[in-house]
């Protein structure tokens, strides 16, 4: 009887084995597998701050405007919207319109039954945000607005009735939006491109109650499979046979790196060819790093970012390991828009008061080994906080304070009125991780300081911990990283501007009556030369000053398998996916054992 | 041989504990695995007493000589990491760490277990009902959840760490202090202690505890197991201490190296894990076996 | 023996405060208020004014006797309300969650008894012999292995390179099977030590006694002696062992969950720690107190009706 049972339950494994294998259909369907590192959460576009579950929910929603794919700095084109909107002469009013065949594509039939769906108007887009406006929302990407939309923080103050219209983001008719500004705020159309501001129906969440971000629905390449996605799991992501279409970028539009990138002949090739390219996505959820690389090797995930962390060990000083050439693998690296600082606490006694002992902590700490040591000599050593890429970069500028030099260090140690240390007290770095490479930054630090005779003492802690302290003032020295959410270094200087002190994101304290006037001016004014003057300007005097230690701007490192063909790195934006292609025939023949 | 034929007249009687450890001494294998524990202890003071300068090389980085293959170099038997610094040294350091670890928290657990277990057995009453109510909620919360929270709230310092492996450890050991004390209270010999005037202090820690000492030091023992192999799991998480190798951070390390074809810092952390934990597991069980006195003819 | 379910089952209330309150004394005493507060805060940028709206939509502005309450309010009518850290409701959290673990955790568990009791009665019917030997060897081997490097190895070698299982990767149903198969593996090897040794010290004490002796004497085979007497009476502390093990099943496993992808119950915990979500341990905290209550009480049953000397009272 057990004996029975026993074949019987094994007869029934082998038959769901066979079953798998043989489930492949006859027809060629091309296949992206991807992959997130963490598991994702709902989609609601009010709350996209997960990098990872805006990367999926980038492909199923549509913004306003996109990120050219091939250009090499970040500008903007229309998407959902018609054309680039009309500015008025003040820069406060904007008009934007909207085309008329984006559909929200319902693939469960159960919100828009009918056909392609219903094309996305002006109303969905106010309705999306007052929803980021909403108190109730929560939402990660208010501060984006807040305070910049005529009538829009009164309207979330004063109940947020959604019946009630919005003076400075209104419909003028169902395919014109109308914006209007408190004070000029150009960096308001990189806004309208981040997934925050993707539009939802309001039909959905009619119809699913608070249910409905586990049914996006959105008017972008592709639409979520019920069918295949398992929540944790994997994320499954088809053709979305109602998009409204658009072509890979003609070859003259290429930037040159991303040019060199992908090949003037494939350029080429691809121009004009209609988008998506493939017709499904697969995106995994592997939270394991090791588990990421085993099926990157493997061939079952198409390419792969390196986590910051850890490139270190798998891509040992920047070079491939013979197995990964001989399988054919690309190494792709790309400049980040970002930085990386240590900061003084400027509101400390000691520390905040004494510009000689900042700098010469600057000058002793050794940049040029920490580039070597943390990122394999990969990354670019900051001068400023304006990361490469951004207007008001100025690559004639060097900082006499973000090079190592102890003798110098020394040196303006004495001239501060601590001649080798002598009469300072234990400083105290605030940590906020665990992690192996964080720990070793601090230990790195703290030797460096040893060095100059400054002793500097650890305290642990965690990441809310990091941030409780931050807002009381409490942490004297403290080391992260700011990654721009647009590209406009106005996202940078603001990390300075001393009205921003904590809670707000100067965590340094920094407060510099010069700096502020020139971010006021500066900050808020239409792109031009002149403006990227003022932002050179303004960063160079905080590099004197000194509140910051610079560190670097990282770089990406991501491996691609030899048959994905059109991947372009981008830093910032979603819903790239529909450029990508694959060459399945390799595929089949790379992994084929 | 000699001897024997010379002692004869009387012989003093042995007490039960030197015959569980002759039992114990008699015990070959016991024997090899309580010198390997010793060795590692050993190895453990080496490290910290930086005797062949094992600190300095398990802490101090070497750009040069980076990710050395193991069983290449003599002078770095097991290779190098990613900052260079010796392996072999780390898992050194690392049995410093183990030990420590499992050490403080029996210290740190053996007297809650005594008090609360002793007690309650003895006196039953309400102390008896406070004591079973704060076990039965210890235990009925999964135990790695209250270690995982404590230490991320509290910290991830050397202490915390200790004392929250004591805090959910000690429950095991109490109740069958518990039992011991309730069913020993009702003994000749305590009634007799009771009867010729001993008070209650005495015949707790006099007469009883030495009876349940053998639970006592097979849980220390056994302890260190339990330790090491969560340190293991705190490492992987992310919750183990900062600062110093240890054998769980190298085994986490470990994971993406063995990508690039880096095994050093899993061979080595491994070995020295599996060896003395074997060996714990195996002297542990033997004292067990030889002092538990239902066990005696046990083969 | 009503009377005494009832009993126990009123026990059950004392210790689910009890829980609460360590819970609550760790997080919200012993970890303070703000580190809360703070991990909930959006991410880039914080404003004063948002901290004390915050504060006051946590309820962390009331006393904390209030909080407490507030705390045993959501144990006790299961309204947790949403995952901090997944915006989702905790209860479909968990009902989504827990059936993925249980798949994993109960057939790797009941192969693990099975396997480890037949070893372990070898070992007790060859006791000494060279049989017994080897396997009490191998347990120790196989209770000194960490799980970590049994993972990374299993899945670096067995799957990786020699293409025996698929790496990670989670279906629904029973194709579920071809992705579970390595950690089931992996799971057994790193449990059956402990259950043969414990098994085998079981049937041994009873292999003792005296009624098996006389027994023996009576010139029963061994082998009646093991199957009609032995197995029989070490029944009792092999079931409490393993019934008291149930209730952990629930909480899936956390590093075989991660390393295989498997979207079960025991990653989410981690997480929740990391995050200070704590209406999601509040529930793992209620959902396995409350079960590990009901287990032990049903090994007392059980207990009972094994053997009739003992009298629930």
């Amino acid at each position: 009887m057990k004996r029975k049972l026993f074949i019987s339950l094994l007869l029934v494994v082998l038959a769901g084995m066979a079953l798998i294998s043989c489930s492949q259909g006859p027809k060629e369907v091309k296949v992206l597998h991807r992959y997130v590192v963490s598991k994702i959460q709902p989609f609601d576009p009010a709350k996209m701050t997960d990098l990872y579950t805006a990367s999926i929910y980038g492909d199923i929603g549509e913004a306003l405007f996109q990120y050219k794919y091939t250009a090499d700095t970040y500008q903007l084109e229309p998407l959902i919207a018609t054309s680039m909107p009309t500015v008025s002469a003040d820069g406060l009013v904007y008009t934007i319109k909207l085309r008329k065949d984006a559909y929200f594509y319902d693939p469960l039939k159960e919100v828009f039954p009918k056909g392609k769906g219903r094309a996305v108007n002006a109303h969905d887009f106010v309705y999306s945000i007052k929803r980021l406006a909403d108190p109730a929302n929560e939402s990660g990407g208010w501060w984006l607005y807040d305070g910049y939309i005529k009538g829009l923080n009164e309207w979330a103050k004063n109940g947020a009735d959604y019946s009630k219209v919005v003076e400075g983001f209104k419909a003028l008719d169902d395919y014109t939006i109308q914006l209007t500004l408190t004070k000029p705020y150009p960096q308001i159309l990189y806004t309208l491109a981040m997934p925050f501001t993707y539009p939802v129906p309001k039909e959905l969440m009619d119809k699913y109650g608070d249910e409905w971000t586990n049914n996006p629905i959105g008017t972008g390449a592709y639409y979520l499979n019920h069918d295949e996605t398992i929540p944790d799991s994997q994320y499954v992501l088809d053709k979305n046979p109602s998009w409204h279409g658009q072509k890979f970028p003609a070859a003259e539009e290429a930037g040159t790196a991303v040019t060199k990138k992908l090949g003037a002949d494939v350029l080429k090739k691809y121009a004009g060819k209609k988008l998506p390219f493939v017709d499904k996505v697969v995106w995994y959820v592997l939270e394991e790093s090791s588990v990421q690389w085993l099926k990157f090797l493997n061939g079952e995930i198409d390419f792969s970012g390196i986590p910051k962390d850890n490139f270190d060990s798998t891509v040992v000083n920047g070079k491939l390991t013979k197995e990964m050439i001989s399988k054919g693998i690309k190494l792709d690296i790309n400049p980040t828009l970002d930085v990386t600082y240590n900061f003084f606490n400027m509101d400390d006694p000691i520390l905040g008061k004494n510009k000689k002992l900042r700098q010469a902590m600057s000058m002793a700490y050794n940049h040029e080994k920490a580039l070597e040591i943390f990122y394999n000599g990969r990354a670019e050593l900051a001068q400023t906080l304006i990361p490469p890429g951004l207007g008001g970069y100025d690559p004639n500028f060097k900082n006499p304070y973000a090079t190592y030099n102890l003798e110098k260090a020394k040196q303006l140690l004495a001239e501060a009125g601590y001649p080798g240390g002598k009469g300072l007290p234990t400083f105290k770095y605030q940590m906020y991780s665990s992690s192996s490479t964080h720990r070793q930054m601090v230990e790195f630090f703290i030797d460096n300081m040893k060095d100059l005779g400054i002793k500097v003492e650890a305290v642990p802690g965690d990441w809310p911990t990091f941030l409780q302290r931050i807002d009381k003032h409490e942490v004297q020295l403290g080391g992260i990283a700011w990654g721009a959410d647009y590209p406009d270094a106005q996202n940078f200087l603001q990390l300075n501007y001393g009205p921003n002190k904590a809670p707000g994101p100067n965590a340094a304290n920094y407060d510099n009556p010069k700096f502020n006037a020139l971010y006021k001016k500066g900050a808020f004014m239409q792109q031009s030369p002149e403006r990227d003057k003022i932002y050179a300007e303004a960063a160079q005097i905080a590099a004197e000053d000194c509140p910051w230690i610079m560190g670097v701007h990282r770089l990406s490192y991501a491996l691609e398998q030899p048959w994905l063909l059109t991947r372009v790195f981008r830093d910032i934006g979603a819903g790239y996916t529909k450029y990508l292609d694959i060459d399945t025939k390799m595929r089949d023949e790379k992994t084929k054992k | 041989m000699l001897e024997k034929t010379v002692s004869t007249s009387y012989r003093e009687g042995k007490s039960p504990f030197t015959l569980s450890m002759l039992r114990l001494w008699r015990n070959r294998l016991a024997m090899a695995a309580l010198l390997v524990v010793i060795l590692y202890i050993l190895l453990a003071l080496m490290g910290e007493l930086n005797i062949f300068h094992i600190k300095d090389m398990a802490s101090n980085n070497n750009f040069d000589l980076r990710y050395m293959k193991p069983f290449t170099h003599i002078e770095h038997l097991f290779g190098t990491d990613n900052f260079g610094r010796d392996v072999l040294s780390r898992a050194i350091m690392g049995t410093k760490i183990s030990l420590f670890l499992g050490f403080v928290s029996g210290l740190l657990m053996i007297p809650i277990a005594i008090f609360f277990g002793s007690l309650s057995g003895y006196y039953s009453g309400w102390f008896d009902d406070v004591a079973m109510y704060i076990m039965s909620v210890i235990v009925a919360i999964p135990g790695m959840l209250i270690i995982l929270s404590l230490i991320q709230v509290a910290g991830r310092s050397f202490f915390i760490i200790a004392f929250a492996f004591a805090v959910t450890g000690w429950v095991g050991l109490a109740r069958v202090i518990r039992g011991s004390f309730m069913q020993a209270k009702e003994f000749e010999y305590v009634l007799a202690a009771k009867n010729l005037g001993a008070g209650d202090f005495r015949i707790i820690f006099r007469h009883i505890l030495p009876n349940v000492f053998h639970f006592i030091i097979v849980r220390f023992v056994l302890n260190f197991v339990g330790v090491i192999k969560s340190e293991v799991f705190l490492a992987y998480v992310g919750l183990s201490i900062i600062g110093v190798p240890t054998w769980g951070t190298m085994l986490d390390d470990s994971k993406l190296e063995l990508m690039s074809g880096n095994w050093q810092n899993l061979i080595a952390a491994t070995l020295f894990m599996f060896l003395f934990l074997v060996s714990l597991n195996i002297f542990g069980d033997a004292l067990r076996d030889s002092l538990d006195p239902k066990l005696k003819n046990v083969v | 023996m009503i009377h005494y379910i009832i009993r126990r089952t009123i026990y059950l209330i004392p210790i689910l405060l009890g829980a609460a309150m360590i819970f609550f004394l760790i997080f919200n005493v012993v970890g303070g208020q703000d580190r809360y507060l703070y991990n909930m805060l959006p991410k880039k940028v914080r404003t004063a004014d948002q901290i004390e709206v915050y504060r006051h939509k946590y309820g962390l502005d009331k006393p904390l006797v209030a909080q407490y309450l507030d705390y045993v309010k959501q144990m006790v009518t299961f309204n947790f309300g949403k995952s901090e850290s997944r915006k989702l409701p905790v209860t479909r959290l968990i009902k989504r969650m827990v059936p993925v673990s249980a798949a994993l955790t109960f057939p790797a568990f009941t192969m693990e008894i099975i396997i480890s009791l037949v070893l372990a009665a070898l070992c007790a019917f060859f006791r000494g012999r060279f049989i017994d030997k080897l396997l009490t060897i191998l347990s120790v081997i196989g209770m000194s292995i960490s799980m970590l490097v049994l993972i990374m190895v299993g899945q670096y070698f067995l799957s990786y390179r020699l293409h025996l299982f698929p790496i990670s990767g989670w279906q629904r149903g029973i194709y579920a099977v071809r992705y579970l198969m390595l950690p089931w593996l992996l799971w057994v090897t790193v449990s059956v030590g402990y259950d043969i040794r414990f098994f085998r010290t079981a049937l041994l004490e009873e292999v003792h006694k005296d009624y098996i002796r006389t027994a023996r004497a009576k010139g029963l085979n061994e082998t009646t002696i093991m199957f009609r007497h032995v197995l029989k009476n070490a029944m009792i502390p092999i079931l409490t062992y393993v019934v008291i093990q149930i209730p952990f099943l629930l909480t899936g496993s956390i590093m075989l969950e991660r390393f295989f992808s498997i979207p079960g119950i025991g990653s989410l915990m981690v997480t929740a720690i990391f995050n200070y979500d704590l209406p999601v341990l509040k529930a793992i905290v209620m959902v396995y107190t409350l079960f590990f209550v009901v287990f032990s009480l049903l090994t007392d049953i059980l207990y009972a009706f094994v053997d009739p000397r003992i009298r629930l009272s």
